[in-house]
Protein backbone atom coordinates (compact mmCIF):
# COMPACT_ATOMS: atom_id res chain seq x y z
CA UNK A 1 0.00 0.00 0.00
CA UNK A 2 1.59 3.29 -1.02
CA UNK A 3 2.05 6.27 1.29
CA UNK A 4 -0.64 8.31 -0.45
CA UNK A 5 -3.21 5.61 0.21
CA UNK A 6 -2.00 5.26 3.81
CA UNK A 7 -2.93 8.90 4.30
CA UNK A 8 -6.30 8.30 2.66
CA UNK A 9 -6.93 5.33 4.94
CA UNK A 10 -6.29 7.55 7.93
CA UNK A 11 -8.63 10.19 6.52
CA UNK A 12 -11.24 7.52 5.90
CA UNK A 13 -11.08 6.39 9.52
CA UNK A 14 -11.32 9.98 10.74
CA UNK A 15 -14.32 10.74 8.57
CA UNK A 16 -16.06 7.54 9.57
CA UNK A 17 -15.58 8.39 13.20
CA UNK A 18 -16.77 11.93 12.72
CA UNK A 19 -19.86 10.98 10.73
CA UNK A 20 -20.73 7.80 12.59
CA UNK A 21 -23.84 9.18 14.35
CA UNK A 22 -25.45 10.32 11.10
CA UNK A 23 -24.35 7.26 9.17
CA UNK A 24 -25.70 4.99 11.87
CA UNK A 25 -28.99 6.83 12.14
CA UNK A 26 -29.50 6.78 8.39
CA UNK A 27 -28.65 3.07 8.16
CA UNK A 28 -30.99 2.22 11.07
CA UNK A 29 -33.93 3.90 9.41
CA UNK A 30 -33.06 2.37 6.09
CA UNK A 31 -32.61 -1.19 7.27
CA UNK A 32 -34.82 -1.43 10.33
CA UNK A 33 -32.51 -2.39 13.17
CA UNK A 34 -29.10 -1.72 14.61
CA UNK A 35 -27.50 -5.08 13.92
CA UNK A 36 -28.05 -4.70 10.21
CA UNK A 37 -27.06 -1.04 10.39
CA UNK A 38 -23.78 -1.84 12.16
CA UNK A 39 -23.03 -4.56 9.62
CA UNK A 40 -23.73 -2.15 6.79
CA UNK A 41 -21.43 0.48 8.27
CA UNK A 42 -18.70 -2.06 8.69
CA UNK A 43 -19.18 -3.32 5.15
CA UNK A 44 -18.99 0.24 3.84
CA UNK A 45 -15.74 0.83 5.67
CA UNK A 46 -14.24 -2.42 4.46
CA UNK A 47 -15.37 -1.82 0.89
CA UNK A 48 -13.78 1.62 0.75
CA UNK A 49 -10.58 0.53 2.48
CA UNK A 50 -10.26 -2.45 0.12
CA UNK A 51 -10.47 -0.05 -2.76
CA UNK A 52 -7.49 1.83 -1.37
CA UNK A 53 -5.56 -1.40 -0.95
CA UNK A 54 -6.27 -2.61 -4.47
CA UNK A 55 -5.84 0.57 -6.46
CA UNK A 56 -2.65 2.60 -6.73
CA UNK A 57 -4.23 5.96 -6.06
CA UNK A 58 -7.82 6.77 -5.35
CA UNK A 59 -9.07 10.33 -5.55
CA UNK A 60 -11.91 11.26 -3.21
CA UNK A 61 -13.34 14.70 -3.75
CA UNK A 62 -15.89 14.70 -0.95
CA UNK A 63 -15.40 12.11 1.75
CA UNK A 64 -18.75 12.49 3.44
CA UNK A 65 -20.78 12.14 0.29
CA UNK A 66 -18.65 9.25 -0.92
CA UNK A 67 -19.17 7.31 2.30
CA UNK A 68 -22.91 7.99 2.25
CA UNK A 69 -23.11 6.85 -1.38
CA UNK A 70 -21.36 3.59 -0.62
CA UNK A 71 -23.55 3.04 2.44
CA UNK A 72 -26.74 3.85 0.53
CA UNK A 73 -25.84 1.34 -2.19
CA UNK A 74 -24.95 -1.31 0.37
CA UNK A 75 -28.26 -0.80 2.16
CA UNK A 76 -30.12 -1.21 -1.16
CA UNK A 77 -28.24 -4.43 -1.87
CA UNK A 78 -29.00 -5.79 1.58
CA UNK A 79 -32.69 -5.03 1.29
CA UNK A 80 -32.86 -6.57 -2.17
CA UNK A 81 -31.03 -9.68 -0.99
CA UNK A 82 -33.38 -10.06 1.96
CA UNK A 83 -36.39 -9.62 -0.32
CA UNK A 84 -37.58 -6.54 1.58
CA UNK A 85 -39.00 -3.63 -0.32
CA UNK A 86 -40.14 -1.87 2.81
CA UNK A 87 -38.63 -1.74 6.25
CA UNK A 88 -41.76 -2.15 8.32
CA UNK A 89 -41.68 -5.29 10.45
CA UNK A 90 -44.80 -7.48 10.30
CA UNK A 91 -46.03 -6.65 13.74
CA UNK A 92 -46.12 -2.96 12.85
CA UNK A 93 -48.86 -3.60 10.29
CA UNK A 94 -51.93 -3.36 12.46
CA UNK A 95 -55.53 -2.73 11.81
CA UNK A 96 -56.46 0.89 12.24
CA UNK A 97 -58.76 0.03 15.12
CA UNK A 98 -55.91 -1.71 16.93
CA UNK A 99 -53.26 0.96 16.48
CA UNK A 100 -51.40 1.57 19.68
CA UNK A 101 -51.49 5.04 21.16
CA UNK A 102 -48.75 7.39 20.17
CA UNK A 103 -47.09 6.99 23.53
CA UNK A 104 -46.76 3.24 23.10
CA UNK A 105 -45.58 3.21 19.50
CA UNK A 106 -41.87 3.06 18.91
CA UNK A 107 -40.34 6.02 17.16
CA UNK A 108 -39.08 3.82 14.42
CA UNK A 109 -42.47 2.31 13.70
CA UNK A 110 -44.06 5.73 13.71
CA UNK A 111 -41.63 7.09 11.14
CA UNK A 112 -41.56 3.88 9.10
CA UNK A 113 -45.34 4.06 8.75
CA UNK A 114 -45.02 7.59 7.40
CA UNK A 115 -42.33 6.68 4.92
CA UNK A 116 -44.15 3.63 3.60
CA UNK A 117 -46.81 5.97 2.23
CA UNK A 118 -44.46 7.39 -0.38
CA UNK A 119 -42.39 5.97 -3.23
CA UNK A 120 -39.03 4.59 -2.17
CA UNK A 121 -37.14 7.14 -4.27
CA UNK A 122 -38.78 9.98 -2.30
CA UNK A 123 -38.28 8.16 1.01
CA UNK A 124 -34.57 7.73 0.28
CA UNK A 125 -34.12 11.45 -0.31
CA UNK A 126 -35.94 12.18 2.96
CA UNK A 127 -33.86 9.65 4.89
CA UNK A 128 -30.57 11.04 3.57
CA UNK A 129 -31.67 14.59 4.25
CA UNK A 130 -33.12 14.14 7.75
CA UNK A 131 -31.38 11.12 9.28
CA UNK A 132 -28.11 11.52 7.42
CA UNK A 133 -28.20 15.28 8.00
CA UNK A 134 -27.09 15.91 4.44
CA UNK A 135 -27.87 19.08 2.54
CA UNK A 136 -29.91 18.78 -0.64
CA UNK A 137 -26.73 19.36 -2.63
CA UNK A 138 -25.02 16.50 -0.78
CA UNK A 139 -28.00 14.22 -1.35
CA UNK A 140 -27.83 15.03 -5.06
CA UNK A 141 -24.19 14.04 -5.14
CA UNK A 142 -24.73 10.88 -3.08
CA UNK A 143 -27.54 9.68 -5.32
CA UNK A 144 -26.01 11.07 -8.53
CA UNK A 145 -29.14 13.06 -9.23
CA UNK A 146 -29.70 16.64 -10.35
CA UNK A 147 -30.35 19.02 -7.45
CA UNK A 148 -33.83 20.02 -8.71
CA UNK A 149 -34.79 16.33 -8.82
CA UNK A 150 -33.73 15.86 -5.22
CA UNK A 151 -35.70 18.90 -4.11
CA UNK A 152 -38.78 17.77 -6.04
CA UNK A 153 -38.68 14.29 -4.55
CA UNK A 154 -38.30 15.74 -1.07
CA UNK A 155 -41.19 18.16 -1.57
CA UNK A 156 -43.54 15.60 -3.12
CA UNK A 157 -42.63 13.14 -0.38
CA UNK A 158 -43.55 15.67 2.32
CA UNK A 159 -46.79 16.55 0.52
CA UNK A 160 -47.82 12.88 0.34
CA UNK A 161 -46.89 12.26 3.97
CA UNK A 162 -48.92 15.25 5.05
CA UNK A 163 -51.89 13.98 3.03
CA UNK A 164 -51.54 10.54 4.61
CA UNK A 165 -51.37 12.10 8.08
CA UNK A 166 -54.58 14.01 7.39
CA UNK A 167 -56.36 10.84 6.25
CA UNK A 168 -55.17 8.93 9.32
CA UNK A 169 -56.44 11.68 11.62
CA UNK A 170 -59.80 11.60 9.95
CA UNK B 1 -42.42 37.12 -4.70
CA UNK B 2 -45.55 35.55 -6.18
CA UNK B 3 -47.13 32.24 -5.23
CA UNK B 4 -45.36 30.29 -7.97
CA UNK B 5 -41.98 31.64 -6.90
CA UNK B 6 -42.84 30.81 -3.30
CA UNK B 7 -43.70 27.22 -4.18
CA UNK B 8 -40.40 26.95 -6.09
CA UNK B 9 -38.41 28.27 -3.16
CA UNK B 10 -40.23 26.81 -0.14
CA UNK B 11 -38.29 23.55 -0.28
CA UNK B 12 -35.09 25.54 0.43
CA UNK B 13 -36.47 26.30 3.89
CA UNK B 14 -35.97 22.62 4.71
CA UNK B 15 -32.32 22.46 3.74
CA UNK B 16 -29.52 22.12 6.29
CA UNK B 17 -28.62 25.76 5.79
CA UNK B 18 -31.15 28.43 4.89
CA UNK B 19 -30.31 31.43 2.80
CA UNK B 20 -31.33 34.51 4.75
CA UNK B 21 -32.67 36.30 1.69
CA UNK B 22 -34.81 33.35 0.64
CA UNK B 23 -36.12 33.05 4.15
CA UNK B 24 -36.96 36.74 4.33
CA UNK B 25 -38.72 36.68 0.95
CA UNK B 26 -40.74 33.60 1.82
CA UNK B 27 -41.68 35.05 5.18
CA UNK B 28 -42.81 38.30 3.58
CA UNK B 29 -44.92 36.40 1.06
CA UNK B 30 -46.52 34.23 3.75
CA UNK B 31 -47.47 37.36 5.67
CA UNK B 32 -49.56 38.37 2.67
CA UNK B 33 -50.78 35.01 1.40
CA UNK B 34 -52.68 32.78 3.85
CA UNK B 35 -52.81 29.93 1.34
CA UNK B 36 -49.05 29.76 0.92
CA UNK B 37 -48.61 30.10 4.66
CA UNK B 38 -50.96 27.16 5.21
CA UNK B 39 -49.10 25.17 2.56
CA UNK B 40 -45.78 25.80 4.28
CA UNK B 41 -47.22 24.92 7.69
CA UNK B 42 -48.49 21.60 6.36
CA UNK B 43 -45.06 20.79 4.97
CA UNK B 44 -43.44 21.80 8.27
CA UNK B 45 -45.85 19.54 10.13
CA UNK B 46 -44.88 16.58 7.97
CA UNK B 47 -41.20 17.48 8.34
CA UNK B 48 -41.51 17.67 12.12
CA UNK B 49 -43.40 14.37 12.22
CA UNK B 50 -40.43 12.72 10.54
CA UNK B 51 -37.98 13.94 13.17
CA UNK B 52 -36.78 11.28 15.56
CA UNK B 53 -37.93 11.83 19.11
CA UNK B 54 -36.25 10.62 22.28
CA UNK B 55 -38.24 8.03 24.10
CA UNK B 56 -37.57 5.87 27.08
CA UNK B 57 -39.74 2.96 25.92
CA UNK B 58 -38.25 0.02 24.07
CA UNK B 59 -39.59 -0.41 20.56
CA UNK B 60 -41.89 -3.39 20.10
CA UNK B 61 -40.54 -4.84 16.89
CA UNK B 62 -39.33 -8.37 16.39
CA UNK B 63 -35.64 -7.55 16.32
CA UNK B 64 -34.09 -5.30 18.92
CA UNK B 65 -32.99 -1.83 17.94
CA UNK B 66 -30.57 0.39 19.74
CA UNK B 67 -31.92 2.47 22.59
CA UNK B 68 -33.65 5.54 21.30
CA UNK B 69 -31.90 7.98 23.57
CA UNK B 70 -28.50 6.84 22.33
CA UNK B 71 -29.38 6.73 18.70
CA UNK B 72 -31.39 9.84 18.16
CA UNK B 73 -29.65 12.44 20.28
CA UNK B 74 -27.23 14.45 18.16
CA UNK B 75 -23.85 13.12 19.23
CA UNK B 76 -20.57 14.75 18.44
CA UNK B 77 -18.01 12.49 16.82
CA UNK B 78 -15.43 13.42 19.39
CA UNK B 79 -16.22 13.58 23.00
CA UNK B 80 -14.88 16.56 24.63
CA UNK B 81 -14.56 19.66 25.86
CA UNK B 82 -12.42 22.31 25.26
CA UNK B 83 -12.34 25.14 27.54
CA UNK B 84 -9.90 24.42 30.28
CA UNK B 85 -6.81 25.06 28.29
CA UNK B 86 -7.59 28.67 27.52
CA UNK B 87 -8.10 31.51 29.91
CA UNK B 88 -9.83 29.89 32.83
CA UNK B 89 -13.55 29.93 33.43
CA UNK B 90 -13.01 32.20 36.41
CA UNK B 91 -11.62 34.86 34.12
CA UNK B 92 -14.36 34.55 31.54
CA UNK B 93 -17.14 34.33 34.04
CA UNK B 94 -16.46 37.04 36.51
CA UNK B 95 -20.09 36.72 37.42
CA UNK B 96 -19.64 33.15 38.66
CA UNK B 97 -21.17 34.09 41.99
CA UNK B 98 -24.35 35.35 40.31
CA UNK B 99 -27.41 33.17 40.67
CA UNK B 100 -29.14 31.85 37.57
CA UNK B 101 -32.39 33.54 36.62
CA UNK B 102 -35.41 32.37 34.62
CA UNK B 103 -34.56 34.95 31.96
CA UNK B 104 -31.04 33.58 31.69
CA UNK B 105 -32.47 30.08 31.38
CA UNK B 106 -33.82 31.09 27.94
CA UNK B 107 -30.29 30.56 26.67
CA UNK B 108 -29.77 27.22 28.36
CA UNK B 109 -31.20 24.83 25.76
CA UNK B 110 -29.40 26.59 22.93
CA UNK B 111 -26.10 26.43 24.77
CA UNK B 112 -26.55 22.69 25.20
CA UNK B 113 -27.41 22.26 21.50
CA UNK B 114 -24.17 23.77 20.26
CA UNK B 115 -21.88 22.35 22.92
CA UNK B 116 -21.75 18.84 21.51
CA UNK B 117 -21.01 19.54 17.87
CA UNK B 118 -17.99 17.79 16.43
CA UNK B 119 -16.98 20.66 14.21
CA UNK B 120 -18.18 24.00 12.92
CA UNK B 121 -17.17 26.67 10.50
CA UNK B 122 -18.34 30.23 10.16
CA UNK B 123 -17.50 33.53 8.51
CA UNK B 124 -17.48 36.47 10.90
CA UNK B 125 -17.64 39.95 9.44
CA UNK B 126 -16.29 42.41 12.00
CA UNK B 127 -15.37 46.08 11.95
CA UNK B 128 -11.66 45.67 12.41
CA UNK B 129 -8.50 45.60 10.34
CA UNK B 130 -6.80 42.64 8.71
CA UNK B 131 -3.53 42.77 10.56
CA UNK B 132 -4.50 43.98 14.00
CA UNK B 133 -4.97 41.62 16.90
CA UNK B 134 -8.26 39.80 17.11
CA UNK B 135 -9.57 41.70 20.11
CA UNK B 136 -9.48 45.00 18.21
CA UNK B 137 -12.83 46.38 17.06
CA UNK B 138 -13.54 49.81 15.69
CA UNK B 139 -17.12 50.93 14.96
CA UNK B 140 -15.72 53.32 12.34
CA UNK B 141 -13.74 50.64 10.45
CA UNK B 142 -14.97 48.72 7.43
CA UNK B 143 -15.94 45.09 7.77
CA UNK B 144 -13.16 42.51 7.58
CA UNK B 145 -13.92 38.85 7.07
CA UNK B 146 -12.66 36.34 9.63
CA UNK B 147 -12.98 32.63 8.82
CA UNK B 148 -13.18 30.26 11.74
CA UNK B 149 -12.99 26.48 11.65
CA UNK B 150 -12.98 24.24 14.72
CA UNK B 151 -12.72 20.48 14.95
CA UNK B 152 -13.11 18.26 18.01
CA UNK B 153 -11.43 14.92 17.58
CA UNK B 154 -10.07 12.26 19.89
CA UNK B 155 -10.38 14.38 23.04
CA UNK B 156 -8.60 17.29 21.36
CA UNK B 157 -9.62 20.54 19.78
CA UNK B 158 -8.08 22.03 16.67
CA UNK B 159 -8.93 25.41 15.24
CA UNK B 160 -8.04 28.02 12.70
CA UNK B 161 -9.01 31.69 12.93
CA UNK B 162 -8.04 33.61 9.82
CA UNK B 163 -8.56 37.25 8.89
CA UNK B 164 -8.82 37.56 5.13
CA UNK B 165 -5.42 38.67 3.81
CA UNK B 166 -4.23 39.15 7.37
CA UNK B 167 -3.56 37.70 10.78
CA UNK B 168 -4.01 33.97 11.36
CA UNK B 169 -4.06 31.86 14.50
CA UNK B 170 -3.89 28.07 14.48
CA UNK B 171 -4.09 25.66 17.39
CA UNK B 172 -2.91 22.13 16.55
CA UNK B 173 -3.87 20.47 19.80
CA UNK B 174 -0.50 21.19 21.38
CA UNK B 175 0.73 24.64 20.38
CA UNK B 176 -0.68 27.91 19.13
CA UNK B 177 0.75 29.65 16.09
CA UNK B 178 0.06 33.22 15.09
CA UNK B 179 1.30 35.03 12.04
CA UNK B 180 0.83 38.11 9.93
CA UNK B 181 2.18 37.37 6.42
CA UNK B 182 5.68 38.75 5.90
CA UNK B 183 5.59 40.48 9.26
CA UNK B 184 5.20 38.33 12.32
CA UNK B 185 5.48 34.66 13.17
CA UNK B 186 5.09 33.55 16.76
CA UNK B 187 4.49 30.24 18.47
CA UNK B 188 3.09 29.73 21.93
CA UNK B 189 2.07 26.97 24.27
CA UNK B 190 -1.46 25.73 24.75
CA UNK B 191 -2.24 28.42 27.33
CA UNK B 192 -0.99 31.34 25.25
CA UNK B 193 -3.64 34.02 24.86
CA UNK B 194 -3.19 34.92 21.21
CA UNK B 195 -6.91 35.31 20.62
CA UNK B 196 -7.46 37.52 23.65
CA UNK B 197 -11.14 38.30 24.12
CA UNK B 198 -12.00 37.22 20.64
CA UNK B 199 -12.05 33.74 22.12
CA UNK B 200 -15.57 34.56 23.31
CA UNK B 201 -16.63 34.61 19.69
CA UNK B 202 -14.67 31.49 18.76
CA UNK B 203 -17.13 29.09 20.33
CA UNK B 204 -20.86 29.60 19.78
CA UNK B 205 -21.60 28.26 23.26
CA UNK B 206 -19.32 30.86 24.81
CA UNK B 207 -21.03 33.70 23.02
CA UNK B 208 -24.37 32.45 24.29
CA UNK B 209 -23.08 31.80 27.79
CA UNK B 210 -21.69 35.32 28.02
CA UNK B 211 -25.09 36.72 27.20
CA UNK B 212 -26.74 34.42 29.70
CA UNK B 213 -24.27 35.63 32.34
CA UNK B 214 -25.12 39.23 31.48
CA UNK B 215 -28.83 38.51 31.90
CA UNK B 216 -28.23 36.80 35.22
CA UNK B 217 -25.94 39.63 36.28
CA UNK B 218 -28.38 42.48 35.96
CA UNK B 219 -32.08 43.03 35.50
CA UNK B 220 -31.20 46.03 33.37
CA UNK B 221 -29.96 43.66 30.67
CA UNK B 222 -32.87 42.39 28.59
CA UNK B 223 -33.61 39.33 26.49
CA UNK B 224 -36.49 39.20 24.01
CA UNK B 225 -37.67 35.99 22.37
CA UNK B 226 -39.37 36.04 18.98
CA UNK B 227 -40.34 33.19 16.73
CA UNK B 228 -40.96 32.50 13.06
CA UNK B 229 -42.04 29.27 11.40
CA UNK B 230 -38.51 27.97 11.15
CA UNK B 231 -36.45 30.06 13.54
CA UNK B 232 -36.30 31.37 17.07
CA UNK B 233 -34.55 34.66 17.77
CA UNK B 234 -33.15 35.73 21.14
CA UNK B 235 -32.26 39.40 21.21
CA UNK B 236 -30.00 40.49 24.04
CA UNK B 237 -29.92 44.16 25.02
CA UNK B 238 -27.28 45.31 27.45
CA UNK B 239 -27.98 48.50 29.27
CA UNK B 240 -26.04 48.02 32.51
CA UNK B 241 -23.38 50.66 32.81
CA UNK B 242 -19.83 49.48 32.85
CA UNK B 243 -16.86 51.14 31.30
CA UNK B 244 -14.62 48.11 31.17
CA UNK B 245 -13.92 47.29 27.52
CA UNK B 246 -12.93 43.77 28.45
CA UNK B 247 -16.35 42.91 29.75
CA UNK B 248 -18.20 43.81 26.59
CA UNK B 249 -20.50 40.85 26.48
CA UNK B 250 -20.79 40.12 30.18
CA UNK B 251 -22.14 43.48 31.11
CA UNK B 252 -23.42 44.85 27.83
CA UNK B 253 -21.18 47.83 27.84
CA UNK B 254 -18.08 48.82 25.90
CA UNK B 255 -16.83 52.14 27.14
CA UNK B 256 -19.83 54.42 26.86
CA UNK B 257 -21.53 52.14 24.36
CA UNK B 258 -24.31 49.69 25.00
CA UNK B 259 -24.50 46.37 23.19
CA UNK B 260 -27.28 44.50 21.43
CA UNK B 261 -26.95 40.94 20.13
CA UNK B 262 -29.41 39.13 17.90
CA UNK B 263 -29.08 35.32 17.94
CA UNK B 264 -31.07 33.31 15.39
CA UNK B 265 -31.56 29.56 15.91
CA UNK B 266 -33.13 27.09 13.48
CA UNK B 267 -36.02 25.23 15.06
CA UNK B 268 -35.45 21.88 13.42
CA UNK B 269 -32.06 21.33 15.04
CA UNK B 270 -31.81 23.98 17.76
CA UNK B 271 -28.49 25.31 16.52
CA UNK B 272 -27.28 28.89 16.44
CA UNK B 273 -27.05 29.98 12.84
CA UNK B 274 -26.85 33.78 12.58
CA UNK B 275 -25.55 36.46 14.93
CA UNK B 276 -25.57 40.23 14.73
CA UNK B 277 -23.91 42.44 17.34
CA UNK B 278 -24.51 46.18 17.51
CA UNK B 279 -23.01 48.87 19.67
CA UNK B 280 -25.24 51.76 20.60
CA UNK B 281 -23.55 55.08 21.37
CA UNK B 282 -25.35 58.39 21.85
CA UNK B 283 -28.46 56.95 20.32
CA UNK B 284 -26.65 55.72 17.23
CA UNK B 285 -26.71 52.01 16.55
CA UNK B 286 -23.78 50.56 14.61
CA UNK B 287 -23.47 46.97 13.45
CA UNK B 288 -20.10 45.85 14.83
CA UNK B 289 -20.08 42.27 13.64
CA UNK B 290 -22.28 39.67 12.06
CA UNK B 291 -21.96 35.93 11.57
CA UNK B 292 -23.85 34.37 8.68
CA UNK B 293 -24.85 30.77 8.52
CA UNK B 294 -22.77 28.88 11.05
CA UNK B 295 -22.35 25.33 9.72
CA UNK B 296 -22.03 22.44 12.13
CA UNK B 297 -20.57 18.94 11.91
CA UNK B 298 -18.98 19.79 8.60
CA UNK B 299 -16.41 17.54 7.07
CA UNK B 300 -13.02 18.95 7.77
CA UNK B 301 -9.50 17.88 7.10
CA UNK B 302 -7.48 18.29 10.25
CA UNK B 303 -4.33 18.46 8.16
CA UNK B 304 -5.62 21.44 6.21
CA UNK B 305 -7.14 23.10 9.27
CA UNK B 306 -3.86 23.27 11.20
CA UNK B 307 -1.55 23.92 8.28
CA UNK B 308 1.02 26.60 9.07
CA UNK B 309 3.54 28.38 6.85
CA UNK B 310 6.87 26.75 6.25
CA UNK B 311 8.91 29.27 8.20
CA UNK B 312 10.54 29.84 11.57
CA UNK B 313 8.16 30.67 14.38
CA UNK B 314 9.67 32.67 17.23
Amino acid sequence: MNTENDIKMKELAEHFQQEQPHLMRYACYRLGDTDDAKDALQDAFLKISSKFSDEKSVEVRDWRNYIFRVLSNLCSSRLTALGKLRTIPLDACLDIADLPTENDESDYQRIAKLLVEIPEEQAEVIRLRIYGNNSFADVAEILSLPLPTVKSRFLYGLEKIRKAMKQTNH
Amino acid sequence: MNCKEFKDKVVDLFDTTIDMQTQAECKAHMAECPECKAYYEELAEAFNALQPQETSSQPSISRPVCKQHHLWRPIAAAAVFLLGFFIGWSHLFSTSAVAETPRGQLFEQWIKSVQNVGSFQMAVYARTTSNDNFAYFDPKADFARIDIGLLRQNDSVFYRVEKQNGRVIVFDGQNQYMWVPNALYVKGPRAANFLEYFINLLYPERLLTMQKSAIDFSKKNEVIRTESDSTITLTFKGTEKNSDLQQLLETGKMGDCEVEVENVFTKNDGLLRFVKLWVVNDGQKTLLLHINNIQYNVMMSRVNLIQIPDTVFL
